[in-house]
């Protein structure tokens, strides 16, 4: 009767032909011509991806205005809360000349303490520090060339830094909530957490320390 | 060992990727239209690679996809199988377990190939097919209990 030894021996009598071998080194050759030849993609590396320049652009675009509105709002722009308490902004001229001559700022702008804090939290939520990953299962939810994590150096390290990030978060997750863990190219920890539903997860990437 | 360059892994994986699009597909024309792919997919994506080894699988898990999706286009469901071997001579029983091996779903046979032909392990597989190693056991113990039924034999 046939067995698993037929099977092998049958499939080591399957070789790739040396035409073939070699059409298909011509048609590498050709495809590394026609990529040398097109204008290359210009690209900022992030993490383990690269991102067209383009995107990373509009990214910015849209971004930096946003954070420079929100800093402005923090350090000295003309608030809500300013206008509702005098208290809050006063320009406060300088005593003397002697004073502007020592260094004291002309108009120093203070802004209130509790008008801060209560601005700052808005700034930390508006930037999460993981990837929504929709995925079947927490090991699909890896990068695909994430390589097991568990005996890699400076995987203690990447925890306490997870574990910040997640304090930071303040939804009481711990590294005990980690479902999945990775390595991937560039000394980055991945971790896999779960999401805001059954078929999401969160990705973190946590960089080696070195 | 580190990762040959795309011109020096035709070289050494050319075969493996050609016996496992063959062992996929069993029909050596489309087997050699899939490998070359495959190849061509890694000049143009130009992954990174750890060691030979993962660029073995990375090269495997490619093929396995690329078989797939042959199976899926329009022209293979609507044209006939051919009947078509390689120059080298298979003896009947080695015809036999193919023929029965190409008759199994596509799920039991990649992992029937990638145990018993590439010696990978269930945990390599689960790992190389993005899978869990419980559901590569159970699909290899499905392929292998299918087989057995076909060729009234032990596999």
């Amino acid at each position: 009767m046939p067995d698993s030894q037929d099977y092998k021996s049958a499939m080591d009598k399957v070789t790739a032909g040396q035409r073939w071998k070699q059409a298909t080194l011509e048609k590498m050759q050709a495809e590394t011509g026609a990529q040398n030849a097109s204008r290359p993609r210009r690209t900022i590396p992030f993490g383990r991806r690269a991102i067209p320049l383009a995107t990373a652009a509009a990214i910015c675009l849209l971004v930096i205005p946003a954070a420079a509105r929100s800093l402005t709002s923090v350090s000295g722009g003309a608030t809500a809360a300013d206008q509702a308490s005098p208290r809050v902004a006063t320009r406060q001229m300088p005593e003397s000349s002697a004073d502007a001559a020592n260094g004291a700022v002309p108009f120093a702008l203070a802004a209130a303490p509790e008008a801060t804090m209560a601005e700052a939290p808005q700034d930390t939520a508006a930037a999460p520090a993981y990837t929504t990953v929709e995925s079947t299962s927490p090991e699909a939810a890896l990068p695909a060339e994430a390589r097991p994590a568990e005996e890699a150096d400076g995987l203690d390290a990447a925890l306490d830094q997870l574990d910040e990030i997640l304090a930071a978060e303040g939804e009481g997750r711990t590294r005990s909530d980690v479902l999945a863990s990775g390595l991937v190219e560039g000394d980055c920890f991945v971790f896999v957490l779960a999401g805001d539903s059954e078929t999401s997860y969160r990705l973190y990437q946590v960089p080696c320390a070195q | 060992m580190p990762a040959f360059t795309p011109e020096e892994a035709v070289e050494q994986f050319g075969d493996t990727v050609f016996r496992a699009a063959f062992g996929l597909v069993k029909n050596p024309q489309d087997a050699e239209d899939i490998a070359q792919e495959v190849f061509l997919n890694l000049v143009r994506h130009a992954p990174r690679f750890d060691s030979a080894e993962h660029q073995k699988a990375w090269l495997l898990r490619c093929t396995i996809n690329r078989c797939k999706s042959h199976f899926r286009s329009a022209w293979v469901r609507r044209s006939a199988p051919l009947d078509e071997h390689l120059s080298t001579p298979f003896t009947p029983a080695e015809n036999t377990v193919l023929d029965a091996v190409a008759a199994l779903p596509m799920k039991y046979r990649q992992v029937i190939y990638l145990h018993y032909i590439e010696g990978y392990s269930t945990a390599e597989i689960a790992a190389l097919l993005d899978s869990k190693q419980n559901t590569v056991l159970s699909q290899l113990s499905r392929g292998r209990a299918l087989l057995k039924d076909t060729l009234k034999g032990d596999f």
